[in-house]
């Protein structure tokens, strides 16, 4: 999977119309909840095959941040 | 020739499974069933240490293969002529966290499977003629999550309120066999350990009572499995240090 595609996928999985960014801060987007952050999760798990864990998801503060966690 | 009758404990090495082994290690044989034989080996050294005389079998087996569960604990029992066995607890349990838009049907057949029909397959085998008139008590493990939503707990609410709606229907076919249930409240287990460091102490608060073990759950495991607990069937005990009771303290 190539980085175009991650954030595609990564549009879907925080249910966002708009095109989301590499430079983006989580805190600032609508979509970002706890609810978000478990359905990333288990995007991770299942798609990625990477566990992710809650700790882990907490200490991400930017759009880049979860790229570099799936290795993209 | 040896009196005591054996328990079947499903989920044994964990935290509440080994917390009731321990309780009932002077009084019952076990039989332990969970998924990885090496952690019932050393779970099993553990509890010999404590207790040598109680006869403690074990199978590992894979619950969410749940065509050959049946089978396979049948052939089990055959093999070392097991008959004598009073009673069932079903710890094995899996709570994945998912949003209802992430799962996928393979999740809902798998918790399905492990969670209820697992033990729903054990129970065949333990009211056939040669095992039903020792058995005496079964008891499951529902949770809070049965009573309350919860975020990305949608399959796991689903599956311990079937284990409660089981629970009224298998009492009435199975009397005098006992069939009742526990719904814990969040007890800090090992498997609550995924949820991070903090996950207990944030929820701690919100128990009027505190945190609650292992040792808690295995307290009321044990009496639904004894002769105390004679005249109680197709109940649900809800066990939680008082948080659902809480839950206006906002």
């Amino acid at each position: 999977m190539d980085k175009v595609e991650f954030l595609e996928k990564l549009q879907d999985v925080l249910e966002r119309d708009e095109e989301i960014t590499e430079d983006m801060i989580l805190e600032d987007m609508d979509e970002w909840d706890s609810l978000a952050a478990m359905a990333l999760m288990a995007f991770f798990n299942k798609t990625l095959s990477i566990t992710l864990l809650p700790a882990e998801v907490r200490k991400m503060k930017t759009v880049s941040d979860i790229i570099n966690k799936a290795g993209i | 020739m040896d009196e005591k009758s054996y328990i079947v404990i499903t989920g044994a090495t964990s935290d509440m499974g080994i917390a009731l082994s321990k309780q009932l290690l002077p009084v019952y044989n076990l039989i332990l069933l969970d998924i990885n034989e090496s952690t019932l080996v050393n779970t099993i050294s553990m509890l010999k240490n404590i207790n040598n005389t109680c006869n403690i079998m074990y199978m590992a087996i894979d619950f969410n293969d749940i065509s050959a569960v049946g089978k396979t604990f049948q052939d089990f029992l055959k093999k070392y002529n097991i008959l004598n066995i009073s009673g069932l607890v079903h710890i094995a349990g899996i709570a994945p966290v998912l949003p209802l838009k992430s799962t996928e049907i393979e999740d809902w057949y798998k918790i399905f499977n492990i969670n209820l029909l697992s033990a729903v397959e054990i129970i065949k085998v333990l009211i056939k003629k040669q095992y039903k008139y020792n058995m005496k008590s079964v008891v499951f493990l529902s949770s809070i999550y049965a009573h309350f939503g919860g975020k990305a707990q949608i399959m796991y609410t689903v599956s311990k309120a079937a284990i409660e709606a089981f629970v009224m229907g298998a009492s009435v076919e199975l009397a005098p066999i006992r069939v009742n249930t526990i719904a814990p409240g969040l007890v800090k287990t090992n498997s609550m350990s995924v949820y991070g460091d903090n996950y207990a102490e944030q929820f701690e608060s919100k128990h009027l009572l505190g945190g609650g073990s292992a040792e808690n759950i295995a307290d009321i495991l044990y009496f639904l499995l004894s002769e105390k607990a004679s005249w109680i069937t197709g109940q649900t005990y809800i066990v939680d240090g008082g948080l659902s009771v809480n839950a206006l303290n906002l």
